[in-house]
C-alpha cells in the first residue's frame, strides 16, 4: 500500500504545482486580455427603432427551409445569448442546419421611451418585424420562438392573431402561472412595493435594479462562481465560458417604465394571463386560440422561471398538435452552453424540420 | 482505493456550501420582513431622489435652461419625426418600385427537405 501511495502523492503534487503555475500566468492574462467578443454572426440589420432591433443572419447553407424562423428575445437581457461564439451559438447552429433565422432583440429604451406599453411590444414591434420578414422573404408564415419573457410576448401576440401567419410556436422557459415564481412574488409583494412611486421617478426601470434581484435569487452564486473561477484559472475553456457567461449575466437591459408597471399589476399581481383575464389594447388574450404546432421547453433546475411557473403554458394552448418538455439544466443552460448543444439544440431541430416546409 | 484530494475535498465543500447559503438566503428573503426593510430602504432612495430631482428642475428653471424632461419631450418629438421621414422613405421607395430586400447577396433557394433518417 505505501509502495502506490508515494507516486499518487508526488503526481498530486505535480498537478497541483502544475495548476498553481498556470493559474499564476493566465490570471494575468485574464485582466490583460478583452473579453470574447459576442454575437458576432454575420446579420443584417433590417428594422432599429429605439429599443427594437430586428436582424437577419446570413445563410449558411445553399438551401434553407422555406419557413422562416424568428428569435423573440426577452426584454430584460441581450440577444447574444444566442449567439455566443462559434460553436456554441444555436443562431449558428440553425444556420447550418438550413433554417433561415432572424431575432427581434432589444436595445436599452432611451428616457424618451419610458411610456412604451405592453401594447407597443405585442401589437407594434412584433407586428412590425414579423411584417418586414415577409417583406424580406416573401413567405407568407413563420416561425416564432420566444425565450423567457419574449415567450410571454410571443403568446400574447399569437392569441391576439389566430389567423395570423404563424406556422408554429415554440417557447422556452416562459412563465405563465406568476403567483408560482416564489421569490419574485415576495418581493413585488403590493403591501411594501411601490411600483408607481419608482416608475414615476425613474421613467425607465434600472438595469442595476433588476440585476439585483436576478443575483439576489441565488445570493452565494456570485462568490462561489467566482472562487471556481480562481481555482479554474488554469483551465482555458473553463475560464472562456465564465467570461461569456458573466459577460450576458451582467448586461441587463432598463425596462421601459409603463412596460414594467403594467407587467408588475398584471401579471405579478393580478396574475392574468394565468386567470385567463388579460388584456392587450383593450383585448381579450385567449391561449386557446392558440391552434398552430407548438413545442414548450421547460428547465428542470430553473431557478428564475421554476417549474411550476411554466409548465401549465402547454394545457392553456389550444393546438392540437403540442409538446411540452423538460430538459435537465437552468434558465440560461437550457438555451446556451455545452448542456444546450447536446439537449436542447438537435431537438429543437428535430421538431421543427417537418414543420418548417 | 483512491488517496483523498484536498483539491476535490475543496470543491465538493464549496458547491454544499453555495446550495445551503442559497437555500437560506431564498427563505429568509422569501419573508415579508425582508420584502418590507428592502422596499423601505428603495423608497427612501427615491424620496431622496424625488427631491433632489425637484431642487434641480427649479434651478435650472431660474437659470433659464431646459430641464431633463424638457430634454426627454424634445427627444420624443425627434424620434415622431424621424418615424414620419422613415414612413415617407419607404412610401416613396415603393413608388418607384425600388422595394428591394435589404441585401443584394444571392438568396439560398427554399426548398429545403428534412434529412432522410439516420443522415
Amino acid at each position: 500500500m505505501t509502495d502506490t501511495a508515494a507516486p499518487d502523492l508526488v503526481e498530486q503534487a505535480r498537478v497541483a504545482f502544475d495548476r498553481a503555475l498556470k493559474r499564476n500566468i493566465k490570471g494575468l492574462g485574464y485582466f490583460a486580455s478583452p473579453a470574447p467578443v459576442l454575437g458576432a454572426s454575420p446579420k443584417d440589420v433590417l428594422i432599429q427603432r429605439g429599443t427594437m432591433n430586428l436582424y437577419h443572419y446570413r445563410p449558411m447553407s445553399e438551401e434553407v427551409y422555406r419557413v422562416p424562423l424568428l428569435l423573440v428575445m426577452a426584454t430584460t437581457n441581450r440577444g447574444y445569448i444566442f449567439d455566443m461564439v462559434p460553436g456554441q451559438s444555436l443562431v449558428e447552429f440553425l444556420l447550418k442546419r438550413g433554417y433561415d433565422v432572424f431575432m427581434l432583440d432589444w436595445s436599452p429604451p432611451r428616457p424618451d421611451e419610458k411610456d412604451l406599453s405592453l401594447e407597443h411590444y405585442v401589437l407594434d414591434f412584433l407586428p412590425a418585424a414579423i411584417a418586414r420578414i415577409a417583406e424580406e422573404t416573401g413567405e407568407p408564415d413563420l416561425t416564432l420562438v420566444g425565450y423567457c419573457f419574449g415567450g410571454v410576448l410571443s403568446v400574447l401576440w399569437a392569441a391576439l392573431h389566430p389567423d395570423g401567419p404563424m406556422a408554429n410556436l415554440v417557447t422556452f422557459t416562459t412563465p405563465i402561472d406568476f403567483k408560482a415564481m416564489e421569490m419574485f412574488q415576495a418581493w413585488a409583494d403590493r403591501r411594501f412595493f411601490d411600483v408607481d412611486r419608482l416608475v414615476d421617478t425613474f421613467g425607465c426601470c434600472p438595469a442595476d435594479m433588476l440585476y439585483t434581484s436576478f443575483d439576489m435569487l441565488r445570493p452565494a452564486q456570485r462568490l462561489a462562481g467566482q472562487i471556481r473561477l480562481l481555482d479554474n484559472l488554469w483551465n482555458d475553456e473553463f475560464v472562456k465560458s465564465y467570461r461569456m457567461f458573466d459577460r450576458w449575466t451582467t448586461d441587463m437591459l432598463p425596462l421601459a417604465g409603463e412596460y414594467f408597471r403594467q407587467t408588475t399589476r398584471l401579471l405579478m399581481w393580478e396574475n392574468r394571463l394565468y386567470e385567463g383575464t388579460m388584456e392587450v389594447g383593450g383585448r381579450q388574450v385567449d391561449l386557446g386560440n392558440i391552434t398552430a404546432p407548438f413545442l414548450h421547453v421547460v428547465a428542470e433546475h430553473d431557478h428564475i422561471v421554476p417549474k411550476a411557473a411554466s409548465a401549465p403554458l402547454i394545457d392553456m394552448i389550444g393546438s392540437a398538435d403540442k409538446e411540452e418538455i423538460v430538459l435537465k439544466g437552468g434558465h440560461v443552460s437550457l438555451v446556451a452552453g455545452g448542456n444546450a448543444v447536446r439537449r436542447l439544440w438537435p431537438k429543437l431541430d428535430d421538431w421543427l424540420q417537418e414543420r418548417s416546409l | 482505493m483512491s488517496k483523498p484530494d484536498p483539491g476535490t475535498f475543496f470543491r465538493e465543500m464549496l458547491g454544499q456550501w453555495e446550495g445551503i447559503a442559497n437555500q437560506f438566503g431564498a427563505e429568509m428573503m422569501k419573508s415579508g420582513e425582508f420584502a418590507r426593510t428592502m422596499h423601505g430602504a428603495t423608497t427612501a432612495g427615491l424620496k431622496a431622489k424625488e427631491a433632489a430631482k425637484e431642487a434641480m428642475s427649479r434651478a435650472l428653471e431660474a437659470a433659464n435652461m431646459p430641464s431633463r424632461e424638457d430634454m426627454i419631450d424634445m427627444t420624443a418629438r425627434m424620434r415622431g419625426i424621424e418615424a414620419r421621414l422613415d414612413r415617407i422613405e419607404s412610401l416613396l421607395a415603393k413608388i418607384a418600385g425600388d422595394a428591394q430586400p435589404a441585401s443584394d447577396r444571392p438568396r439560398p433557394k427554399r426548398t429545403k427537405k428534412p434529412p432522410k433518417k439516420g443522415e
